[in-house]
């Protein structure tokens, strides 16, 4: 069991005072890595790639047992994550993830896309983000360049939640330019319907991109306070819908819950990577989270 | 009845506010922002005897005590004899009981009496 340490816990308010994406992202990727394993391997391709002499120091577990057994030498299976690996990140910047007090659903997706883009960096992998919303706001392709850190970072600092959202029109356009296959992490509240979703994932994940969905939600919107009759004012649409707390107490969770089961679910058949983040949840808890579960994955 | 102060009913154009605080500020929900309305479903509000009669007895109450407030301002008065506030003339009797007059049979009470009978 991994050593639990205190500056684990970082609350995405104490996140925020921090400042700047990049010193987020350090903050909690030290935080992720003094909660892993002493050598952390985040693996983010599971393509095997070659073996190596086990040297004093390695993690054990990488230890190809079957060859061990066969030549009597201790061998270590490397991947070609571990090696030169492509990590895209995509990021949905629908006016939806402006939503949440006091860290909005946006907010924490930056600090999460924040932290992988310093993970890419830290292993030297290529870096590549895009940003969308209806379409794809921006894109800059993977790079293995030392300013790609720098440009993603700066392209994160100016973001705001401002349009409507198709994350299906912003996939499909995306996907011809992902030919190199690697991680392609999709930060949304993911509002489609849960079909259309897998319907462009399946490809990515032919493609053999592996594949790590993040939804991000926010404690309101799980579980709506509402004392009286209100107008609920859609945030992409401007559309009022008056709702009586009693339907939002039993009808809408229910109906959130099938929603956010049936996006886990087309998750599952196209054999990505699912984790629901919330708000208020402390976002390095959350990625070693994440990164244990494709440990015992064996990815 | 009259009024010693009539202008002061203008303010009965202020029976007018009660009535529109209600229509426009109790039937208006709080609006909130939501992230999507996708899993809402519009809720007409139920209107229960109760709180309808609740909010015509407030109303009520609202424009009555605006009415009285009126009212007491213009000052109604009433009177029993009949005669007019606003009447034109007033007749003020003033009779000199000195001695010189005592004596009920001379010509000045003869013409006294002779002229309250014509003002009746």
């Amino acid at each position: 069991m991994p050593k639990r340490t205190d500056n684990r816990l970082l609350k995405p308010e104490v996140l925020a005072r921090l400042g700047s994406l990049e010193l987020v992202a350090r903050a909690v990727v030290d935080g992720v890595t003094t909660g892993l394993h002493r050598s952390p391997h985040f693996g983010f391709s599971q393509e095997f790639a070659e073996y190596r002499s086990y040297n004093e120091g390695d993690d054990l577990r990488y230890v190809d047992w079957n060859v061990y057994a066969r030549t009597d030498r201790t061998y270590i299976k490397r991947f070609q994550g571990e090696t030169n690996t492509a990590v895209t990140l995509l990021l949905d910047t629908s006016a939806s993830m402006a939503f949440g007090e006091p860290t909005s659903k946006l907010q924490q997706a930056l600090y999460l896309i924040a932290s992988f883009a310093y993970i890419a960096r830290k292993q030297h992998d290529a870096l590549g983000l895009a940003v969308f919303d209806e379409n794809v706001k921006e894109y800059l392709a993977p790079s293995s360049r030392p300013d790609a850190m720098a440009r993603a970072m700066a392209l994160l600092e100016n973001t705001q939640a401002t349009s409507g959202t198709d994350i299906l029109n912003a996939l499909s356009s995306l996907q011809p330019s992902m030919t190199r296959r690697g991680l392609v992490v999709i930060v949304s509240d993911f509002y489609t319907n849960a079909s259309d979703l897998l319907s462009v994932l399946q490809p990515l994940a032919h493609a053999g991109q592996d594949l790590a969905l993040f939804q991000i939600v926010s404690p309101e919107e799980l579980n709506p306070s509402l004392k009286r009759i209100s107008a609920l004012k859609d945030m992409e649409t401007n559309e009022s819908v008056v709702v009586d707390p009693d339907y939002i107490a039993n009808g809408y969770q229910e109906k959130f819950q099938a929603h956010c089961a049936s996006i886990e679910k087309a998750c599952q058949r196209s054999g990505a990577d699912f984790t629901r983040i919330t708000t208020d949840d402390p976002l390095d808890e959350a990625l070693q989270a994440y990164f244990r579960f494709r440990e015992r994955r064996g990815r | 009845m009259s009024l010693l102060f009539p202008a002061y009913l203008l303010g009965l154009l202020g029976l007018a506010l009660p009535w529109l605080l209600h229509r426009f500020s109790d039937h208006q929900p709080e609006e909130k922002l939501f992230p999507s309305r996708q899993f809402l479903e519009e809720t007409v509000p139920p209107v229960s005897r109760k709180q309808t009669l609740k909010y015509r007895l407030l109303m009520a109450l609202r424009v009555l005590s605006l009415l009285f407030l009126c009212f007491l301002f213009a000052q109604p008065w009433l009177n029993n004899d009949g005669v007019s506030a606003e009447s034109d003339f007033h007749h003020i009797v003033a009779v000199d009981t000195s001695l010189s007059l005592s004596c009920s049979d001379s010509i000045e009470w003869r013409h006294l009496k002779g002229f309250l009978q014509k003002c009746g």
